[in-house]
């Protein structure tokens, strides 16, 4: 199997699952409805004090992300598992961190796409002015996407097949991600106030190397993960 | 030849079982004199009073959970390698100790700390990554709850032992960072020789005790897994009609 | 390939699950009665007797405490259509999930075509074609997108996707998405999807369900045309009547094992419809030795 049989089978999976996903759009609606309900709760629980709700704008937004975005990996793999479509999926030539490379890209564009719709709206609901440095504000959103979205496929291969699916996964998943959320809440709120103490940094790189880690052993250990 | 079978194993188990509880007696006389021995050469902390022989569990405790991932992490790996069902129960019965361990550890931590620094819970960067490998190893513990299948079991078991071990240097780090860039401080640090004597002797008992747990735990899982096996060889023996 | 049944009371394998001496004692006999007939219809057929198409030996399969197959040896010719009967849950299913490489046995090998279905999936996973007890399919694509994702997962020119819909007159439906498929109309497009490829060894597992009197023409020809390519075939199967004379040999499972193993027709035809609803069924063992 040559490299360019394996990205082309990428391609397929990321083809497939977009459609689907485009096709019912009840799914995303219902994903990025939830992400602006937590931003608004958050609200309230902080109360209505600007300054304080500015000051937690980072943390808030970045706990709407995960908690609304873990309820798209599940869903990925219910619909291999609806029609039998799994088991026909495994049986097509070919290596199986394909499946898991299409799966990861297709969870990224939709992780993506709800960000980019409740990044605005926390924008604006906690009346929060982007500084100039907005561009890395947007680099540090997308490494932290990646480390999410990278074990968030990788579990839900697991949790999807297993007894009460929705309450494994984020077990599983949210005390792993504790160093994204650490990072990626950190590196935003040193952006947002203009980084005085120049502290982004040393969280984007740590963003980055978890996200090399994880893609990289995910990448091996989906096989077993998938195979039973 | 089910019969056999079951008189044939269940000899030794009983011999191993006998075994069994001489070493775990043998372990706790062992913590409890290291124990005693610490708490009676101890003179009371300036500030803390008697409350400091706290630290003579909750350290100890909090060094050995270490090995306990240490050993998970190396028996999913070898899992995964040689797909051999004991180093999936080895991982399990490491896992479960760790979990106590770093339980314990918590628990502990909390006790002191109330009288200590007034509060039960600050985010102080050990106590707040350690919480984080309970939940990791809690999660492992709670999946292999959920999922029935042996060989599935086994398998994602080993995969999320795995990334969870991966995930302990990158959750100590990143916790570390996280409250030095707040320039909070913690625990104030106590150097009496004494103290330092009675941590080390109590960290190897505790250590035998960690062995122990993980041993024991490992043989009764294996004995299940027997058992089972056996069920189903003497079921399918009566009901198949292979043996008739 | 002829000496099936010896090759498994030879080979025990170190695997202590495995219980295989006895079922196999007890299949030999009938095999016995049978094997002057079968030899000359079989030999007809073959056009390349080197390389079996499928040889299992002594496979196992465990489910959490459940033994699905408990010491299964077979083999299957090129050219050879083998229907597999047997009660829920005697272990069909899960003969041809572990021929297709969908799971692994627990114990004992298989090969499909000289390649080991545990050491090289992939190899197996380009000559075997496995229609599943399920569509596999996606609800929410068209019959003609689902076909292309099996193109570009196959390696396959979308030029192979018109015809196959054709062929199995599904092409009028091509842009509906499958969610609005009867059964019958999904069965065929799963059907399709194995034409996609060009498959020496089918895997089909109940084919006739849901499938009108044309269905399983349809199905027929298909097992038909690989077996002329020199494939091979394995049926499971409930009815044998859909089948015809396709059939050349019939084996039967129960509880994880071989319970007899002889050419279609003497296994007996009517009788049999009657036998598979007998739930004693171990009045067959004497019943097919008669």
């Amino acid at each position: 199997m040559t490299w360019r049989d394996e990205w082309r089978r990428v391609q397929a999976i990321v083809w497939k699952d977009l459609t689907t996903e485009r096709r019912s759009k009840a799914g995303i609606n219902a994903v990025v409805f939830m992400g602006v309900l937590i931003l608004l709760l958050f609200g309230f629980a902080l109360g209505p004090d600007t300054e304080a709700l500015r000051a937690a704008a980072a943390g808030a937004l970045w706990l709407a992300i995960l908690f609304s975005g873990v309820l798209a990996f599940n869903r990925s793999y219910q619909l291999e598992l609806d029609g039998g479509a799994l088991e026909s999926l495994l049986l097509y030539p070919g290596s199986r961190w394909a499946i898991y490379v299409g799966k990861l890209i297709a969870n990224l564009v939709f992780v993506l796409i709800v960000e980019a719709i409740v990044i605005p709206v926390a924008l604006v609901l906690y009346q929060v002015a982007l500084p100039p440095g907005w561009p890395a504000l947007i680099g540090v959103t997308v490494l932290g996407t990646v480390g999410f979205v990278t074990l968030g496929t990788f579990y839900a291969a697991m949790s999807s097949r297993s007894r009460a699916r929705e309450v494994l996964l984020p077990l599983l998943l949210f005390p792993m991600l504790i160093p994204v959320l650490l990072s990626a809440v950190e590196a935003s709120t040193s952006l947002l106030g203009g980084d005085p103490m120049l502290e982004a940094g040393a969280w984007v790189r740590l963003l980055g190397a978890f996200d090399i880690i994880f893609l990289v052993a995910s990448l091996l250990a989906f096989e077993y993960v998938i195979e039973v | 030849m089910g019969v056999g079978t079951v008189e044939l194993s269940v000899a030794p188990a009983r011999a191993r079982r006998s075994t069994g509880m001489l070493i775990g007696l043998g372990v706790f006389l062992l913590l409890a004199a290291t124990q005693a021995y610490s708490i009676s050469i101890s003179t009371p902390d300036r500030d803390m009073g008697h409350l400091q022989k706290i630290m003579y569990v909750h350290v100890p405790a909090a060094w050995n959970m270490m090995i306990a991932y240490f050993i998970v992490a190396i028996a999913s790996l070898r899992y995964l390698w040689k797909g051999r069902e004991k180093d999936d129960l080895l991982a399990a019965a490491a896992a479960e100790t760790g979990a106590l361990m770093t339980g314990l550890t918590l628990a502990l931590g909390m006790i002191w700390g109330k009288p200590t620094w007034g509060i039960w819970w600050t985010w102080d960067a050990r106590l707040t990554s350690t919480a984080v490998l309970f939940f990791i190893y809690v999660g492992y513990l709670i999946l292999r709850a959920f999922v029935d299948d042996p060989d599935r079991r086994a398998q994602w078991s080993a995969a999320v032992g795995l990334l969870g071990a991966l995930n302990v240097p990158i959750v100590y780090m990143s916790v570390r960072w996280w409250r030095t860039l707040h320039q909070v401080q913690s625990s104030p640090s106590t150097l009496d020789p004494n103290y330092t004597l009675s941590l080390r002797i109590n960290a190897i008992a505790v250590m035998i005790v960690v062995l122990f747990f993980i041993r024991h735990r490992y043989q009764t899982m294996q004995l299940e897994a027997a058992a089972d096996a056996m069920h189903e060889r003497i079921a399918l023996g009566d009901r198949g009609g292979i043996n008739a | 390939m002829f000496g099936r049944h010896g090759d498994g009371v030879d080979g025990q394998k170190t695997k202590t699950r495995a219980k295989p001496d006895t079922p196999v004692g007890e299949s030999t006999p009938t095999q016995g009665a049978y094997s002057t007939i079968r030899l000359p219809t079989v030999t007809l057929r073959i056009p390349d007797r080197d390389v079996a198409a499928a040889t299992i030996t002594n496979v196992t399969r465990r489910f959490g405490r459940r033994w699905a197959l408990r010491g299964v040896t077979l083999s299957i010719g090129p050219g050879e259509v083998v229907g597999v009967e047997g009660h829920n849950g005697s272990g069909k299913s899960t003969l041809l999930r572990i021929l297709s490489t969908a799971i692994k046995p627990t114990g004992g090998e298989a090969q499909v075509f000289g390649a080991d279905v545990v050491r090289q999936p992939t190899t197996v996973r380009g000559v075997v074609a496995f229609l599943t007890h399920y569509p596999g399919l996606y609800d929410d694509l068209t019959a003609e997108e689902n076909l292309r994702f099996a193109c570009r997962m196959l390696g396959v020119d979308f030029g192979r996707v018109p015809p196959v819909l054709e062929r199995v007159g599904l092409a009028r439906e091509a842009g509906e998405t499958v969610r609005t498929f009867s059964a019958g109309m999904q069965r065929r497009l799963s059907l399709a999807r194995l034409l996609l490829q060009r498959p020496r060894l089918l895997l089909l597992d109940e084919p006739y369900n849901n499938f009108d009197p044309a269905g399983i023409a349809l199905v027929n020809e298909v097992v038909r045309e690989v077996r002329g390519a020199g494939g091979a075939a394995m049926i499971v199967l409930h009815d044998r009547h859909s089948a015809g004379d396709l059939l050349d040999r019939v084996v039967r499972l129960k509880q994880g094992v071989v319970l007899t193993d002889g050419p279609a027709p003497i296994v007996g035809d009517a009788q049999t419809s009657t036998r598979l609803t007998d739930p004693r069924e171990s009045t067959l063992i004497a019943g097919g030795a008669a």
